[in-house]
């Protein structure tokens, strides 16, 4: 399969040794992208002794986490095991294991940025493309998004609020390319060539450490071209060749081999036995 | 009949094909493809000028120097404030949510007495009567460390003849005692992250949620070539990023802290303290490294370690947490490497009669409140610490519900920290004295009145609104009020005298003594952010980022290592019930390499019994087991080497 | 066998073709009618006394902000450098004169003087128009709710930064390929902005605004753009046309 590249390719990298997983990037990303918190009961439906609850966030499975942190160990007893937090955006694969399942191309890696888009008036919610996604980025609407009563007033202008029954993911606030675009318009500028930091994502933005940087991994005058190519940078699950767009880098060695566990023995194939 | 019917077919036919030929059908199926897109319950948007209004998040405990993004006016999320110091752009967890805490449900919508809505007139009927039955019984608990609010009460409290000022415990009266208590120091204790080349968090998990937790981790990812070494009973957060982690015990903190001053002085190192001698002799007799490690379980090769990367360093700091003992120890220590701890003045007062700040950290609150009238500022006693407290009448001042405004006699609801005038000055653990200022982004979604004008309202203290006060204070420290509240932060870069400050020998000797309940295993507690604080439960979005390590389904989850699991007989999703202090709690166990063996961490936080259906009935409430013990040589109360006992259920 | 004859004479082609007649004029002409609801703009806001006889531009309420995003529609604040009616001083005023603030009718009626003295309409239909937006909307510091006759769901990012170099003159060369998607008169005398492209032609002379047409299924505007426009102008225009270009 081709490598789908673009003049602009947005990406991120990911500083792991900078991660505490304090969760503030999750928060925002909810707050940006209008992630109803999650809700037991509803208000609005009359039938609820027929029906049962909705789930809280007690439900990992049908929580909506775009942006998510995992817990990585080295695997050690006390006292020399050690422990990192991994943020999981969507990566903006360069070659989607997504789109080419997708039976009513809802989504598609078609715009300049190669940013991978997720059209949820037309999705059909069939979730093959969960199924294609080896980084769990992509979460299916099991319930109407519901705000608990007032706090539907404050929504953000980014991001449509969808119904059941449909797929999201992040999307890296794809709302900001485009007012980022149209402010540099306004100043005269060639929204093709944005500055650094003129596009940024919720969650790089709220990061108290800058643990994420974002920009454009093709254009020399932003931070990330160079991160990416850094010494310690790395990608999950580069092996299965989806080149994705989300690059992480740390110092620890292990945390740099569990990116990437098929490469576990020497990076020949064999997949690594300590699986799961 | 059978012709007309063959008729009416035939021109069926001819109707259903004509239909065809006329747009009628597609439009309408295109027409309702667009209605099902667009269900009424789905809510729309609001579209129209975006801004970013720069203010001040009481939320988490030292508060975030926010920006509240709004659009066409209305508030809809929180982001970082680059110009201000406390921020440089990011924010915490609890804050991230607090346009959402904004307009949530569980805001209280109007003065409650007794479970009845009653006007603000009535409201303040009822206090001025029973204050002026009460005479000087009259008590404050406030839950905010850093707010002008709290000039209001203390002068409020001193108008009544009273001094009965409560903060709840914060690692902010640990060190006030530690410094201007037992070692006669002034002004607030801080410390340079940002330009320290090693930096020891003895206890403090400063890069998740001791201190100005933004801040921290500011300078934390600013410091490029500084060194952070983290010591603690459980392999933090903090302790995920730093370049080491050493694990001591709570309660053997400030022994594990002079068994560093034990190397760092045979080093060479000293202070022009009075009382140097008897600190240096009280140290090299009783915490050699072989004592502390006799005491602690700390290798002392560890400790010289430690002790040798602060030693290399130019611009070493110790940050301590948890006990006054530690404290000391720690400031000791830092007087001693002569590194990164400041000393912060404090900004002139705005209200006369007023307390200093050190003033209103004197009372322990863990040592029991107990007065007619008790005033309850955004704290939550009834949660975190419900048997200390008595009191005839109970005036609770809250935005959200709680366990302590449910329990109040009269509940008098404030705005949001977004929809009034809130000031943040030095929260304790920044490197320069720092003040900020936001005023009201919004109205006051319900029928909230600002604490300050209720309680100026009660009292001649020589302002009529709160914003009057704040004004006041802007002047005494000589800030702008119009760039404060553009956002920009008034930093004063001073150092008060420091002569005169002792090493606390007589008394730190006997204090760092490792002191250890009689539970099976030692219990440590832990805050997250997100899981919430003693003041502030978890917020609407926060939920779904609490672990598995904290959070099981409605259980909470404790951590322990592996040896430890095995010697209390239990493994991973074993259900225990943890005994200690005057309580107990459930939780599921989980195997965390990362805990001290013979240690169980547990998250504080959760388990409310009030509030919102975020944080009611989520797992359990770790304060009922912490044992509140006293520090017989500093005479103060500490939470320090609780245990409890762990048993299968 | 009476009735096999009967069938004879008025069977065959003819019944179909009445049928297939009737649904054909009802499909073209009356259905179409019927997906549509007219409703009035919240207030009678007439352009041509804003721009003829006040000399306004259009920019004066519909510009672009500094951040590159476009105010459509005048807020409250805007309207208020005109319509200089001071909210609080006119609720005192109503307070005073013992009317309830939100009945409408009766402040109208009442000829509250914070209210007539800046009222600055001439004929008494066009001050009553502007009467009816400062009590209804002006003092109660609420928004007028314009109805959009352009208006795109929340899934649609539009931007007129984007568009705002479109120039009509340029375009009328492609006029036979954007006939289905651009009102062709549009073409005839090219107005120096481009607006006519895709709102409602020449609506700054109108002194009553047409009436929103609703399509009862949907809740659109009958004149909200589909996608197959957007995609078009962009083919032919050599602008692309990836999903995230206009969706959010």
């Amino acid at each position: 399969m081709q490598t789908k590249e673009f003049k602009i390719k947005w990406g991120m990298v990911i500083d792991i040794d900078k991660c505490t997983g304090c969760g503030a990037c999750m928060v925002g990303c909810q707050v940006e992208n209008n992630i109803a918190p999650m809700t037991k009961k509803d208000p609005y439906n009359y039938v609820q002794a027929l029906t049962t609850d909705r789930d809280d966030a007690a439900n990992k499975l049908r929580t909506l986490t775009w942006l998510t942190v995992y817990e990585l160990s080295n695997g050690k007893t006390f006292p020399e095991h050690e422990v990192a937090y991994l943020p999981r955006p969507c990566m903006q694969c360069g070659n989607p294991a997504c789109v080419p399942v997708c039976p009513v191309i809802a989504t598609d890696k078609n715009e300049e940025g190669g940013i991978v888009s997720q059209i949820y008036p037309r999705c059909i919610g069939c979730r093959y493309c969960m199924a294609a996604c080896p980084y769990h980025a992509r979460y299916f609407n099991w319930w109407d998004p519901l705000w608990p009563e007032g706090m539907d007033k404050g929504l953000c202008p980014n991001a449509s609020p969808r119904p059941r029954g449909v797929v999201e993911k992040c999307s890296f606030c794809h709302s900001r390319y485009l007012k980022a675009k149209d402010k540099v318009r306004a100043e005269g500028g060639d929204p093709m060539n944005l500055p650094d930091g003129a596009y940024t994502t919720a969650c790089a933005d709220i990061c108290p450490t800058k643990a994420i940087t974002f920009g454009d991994l093709n254009n020399p005058e932003h931070k990330v071209h160079d991160l990416a190519k850094s010494k310690n940078a790395f990608r999950l699950l580069e092996k299965l060749g989806l080149a994705p767009q989300v690059y992480y880098m740390s110092e620890r060695e292990w945390v740099r081999k569990q990116g990437d566990n098929y490469n576990g023995n020497g990076g020949h194939g064999a997949p690594a036995t300590n699986h799961g | 009949m059978s012709v007309a019917r063959r008729a009416f077919i035939q021109m069926s036919v001819g109707a259903t094909v004509g239909i065809l030929f006329t747009p009628t059908v597609w439009t309408a199926l295109d027409d309702v493809s667009i209605w099902t897109q667009n269900w009424p319950w789905i809510p729309t948007l609001k579209y129209g000028e975006t801004a970013s209004v720069p203010t001040v998040s009481k939320m988490c405990e030292s508060g975030c120097a926010v920006k509240v993004r709004t659009v066409a006016g209305t508030a809809f999320g929180t982001e970082g404030n680059v110009d201000n110091p406390l921020s440089g752009g990011g924010i915490c967890p609890l804050c991230a949510n607090g346009v959402q805490t904004m307009y949530s449900p569980n805001r209280i919508k109007a003065p409650m007495l007794a479970g009845k809505e009653i006007s603000w007139d009535e409201a303040r009927t009822v206090v001025a009567e029973k204050l002026a039955a009460a005479g000087s019984k009259v008590a404050v608990i406030s839950g905010d460390q850093t707010g002008t609010i709290n000039e209001v009460f203390s002068a409020l409290l001193a108008s009544k003849g009273s001094d009965a000022f409560y903060a709840m415990p914060c690692e902010m009266q640990a060190a006030d005692k530690a410094w201007t208590g037992l070692m006669g120091g002034s002004g607030q204790v801080g410390y340079d992250l940002e330009n320290a080349d090693a930096v020891l968090l003895a206890g403090a998990d400063a890069l998740e949620s001791w201190g100005p937790t933004v801040a921290n981790l500011k300078a934390f990812a600013a410091n490029k070539s500084g060194k952070f070494i983290f010591a603690g009973p459980v392999q933090t957060r903090t302790a995920a990023v730093t370049s080491k982690w050493v694990p001591v015990p709570t309660e053997g903190m400030a022994a594990f802290t002079l068994g560093i001053c034990y190397y760092v002085m045979q080093a060479g190192k000293s202070v022009p303290a009075a009382d140097f001698e008897q600190f240096k002799a009280m140290v090299m007799s009783g915490y050699t490294p072989a004592k502390v490690e006799a005491a602690t379980g700390v290798k002392a090769d560890v400790m010289a370690d430690v002790a040798k990367t602060l030693l290399a360093a130019n611009n070493p700091v110790v940050v301590p947490a948890g006990s006054v003992a530690g404290a000391a120890a720690a400031f000791a220590l830092n007087l001693l490497l002569g590194g990164a701890m400041t000393v912060l003045p404090e900004f002139g007062k705005a209200v006369d009669g007023a307390m200093s700040r050190s003033d209103m950290l004197q009372k322990d609150i863990l040592q029991g409140v107990d007065a007619d009238v008790l005033f309850i500022y955004e704290a939550n006693p009834m949660y975190a610490l419900p048997e200390q407290i008595k009191a005839g009448f109970t005036v609770a001042f809250d935005s959200l519900n709680t366990e302590t405004t449910a329990a109040a006699d009269l509940v008098l609801p404030t705005p949001h920290s977004f929809e009034r005038f809130e000031d943040l000055a030095s929260p304790y653990g920044v490197a320069a004295a720092s003040y900020s200022l936001g005023a009201p982004i919004s109205k006051p979604t319900v029928n909230a009145m600002s604490a300050g004008d209720f309680v100026l309202g009660l009292a001649d203290l020589g302002f009529e609104t709160f914003e009057e006060v704040v004004d006041a204070k802007v002047a005494a420290i000589g800030a702008d009020k119009d760039e404060l509240v553009g956002g920009a932060a008034y930093v004063l870069e001073e150092t008060p005298d420091m002569s005169g400050v002792t090493l606390a020998a007589s008394v730190l000797g006997k204090a760092a003594v490792p002191v250890k309940g009689t539970g099976a295993v030692a219990l440590a507690p832990y805050t997250l952010l997100n899981v919430g604080t003693a003041n502030q439960a978890t917020t609407p979005n926060a939920p779904c980022t609490i672990s598995n390590n904290q959070l099981i389904g409605d259980s909470m989850v404790v951590m322990m290592a592996s040896v430890t699991a095995k010697k209390l007989g239990v493994g991973v999703g074993s259900k225990v019930k943890l005994s200690g202090g005057s309580g107990d709690c459930e939780a599921l166990v989980q195997i965390y390499e990362g805990v001290l063996p013979g240690v169980v961490a547990a998250p504080l936080g959760m388990g409310h019994t009030v509030g919102d259906e975020f944080s009611k009935g989520k797992g359990d409430n770790v304060y009922k087991i912490l044992t509140v013990s006293s520090e017989a040589a500093t005479g103060t109360s500490t939470w320090a080497g609780s245990t409890v006992n762990v048993a299968k259920i | 066998m009476e009735e096999r004859r009967t069938s004879k004479r008025c069977g065959g082609v003819l019944p179909f073709i009445i049928g297939f007649l009737a649904t054909c004029v009802l499909g073209w002409a009356v259905i179409p009618g019927l997906f549509f609801e007219e409703v009035e703009q919240p207030v009678r806001f007439s352009h041509a006394i804003h721009v003829d006889d006040q000399g306004m531009e259009c920019d004066s309420c519909h510009y672009f902000r500094e951040d590159g995003t476009y105010a459509g529609f005048p807020t409250n604040e805007g309207c208020a450098d005109c319509h200089a009616v001071d909210p609080a001083e006119a609720m005192e005023a109503i307070a005073e004169a013992g009317i309830d603030p939100t009945d409408y009718d009766a402040i109208m009626k009442a000829e509250i003087g914070a209210i007539e003295d800046n009222l600055a309409s001439e004929s008494e239909e066009n001050k009553q128009a502007e009467r009816e937006y400062v009590v209804k909307y002006l003092i109660q510091g609420k928004e007028v709710p314009w109805l959009n006759y352009q208006y795109q769901p929340d899934n649609v990012f539009f931007s007129h930064q984007a568009h705002a170099g479109l120039d009509i003159a340029e375009l009328a060369a492609m006029k036979n390929e954007l006939s289905s998607v651009v009102d062709a008169s549009v073409f005839e005398e090219p107005a120096e902005q481009n607006c006519n492209l895709c709102h409602l032609k020449d609506i700054d002379k109108t002194d009553t605004p047409p009436a929103f047409e609703r399509n009862v299924l949907s809740g659109y505007s009958k004149m909200t753009m589909k996608m197959w426009k957007c995609e078009r102008c962009h083919a032919l225009k050599g602008q692309p046309n990836a999903c995230y270009t206009c969706h959010k």
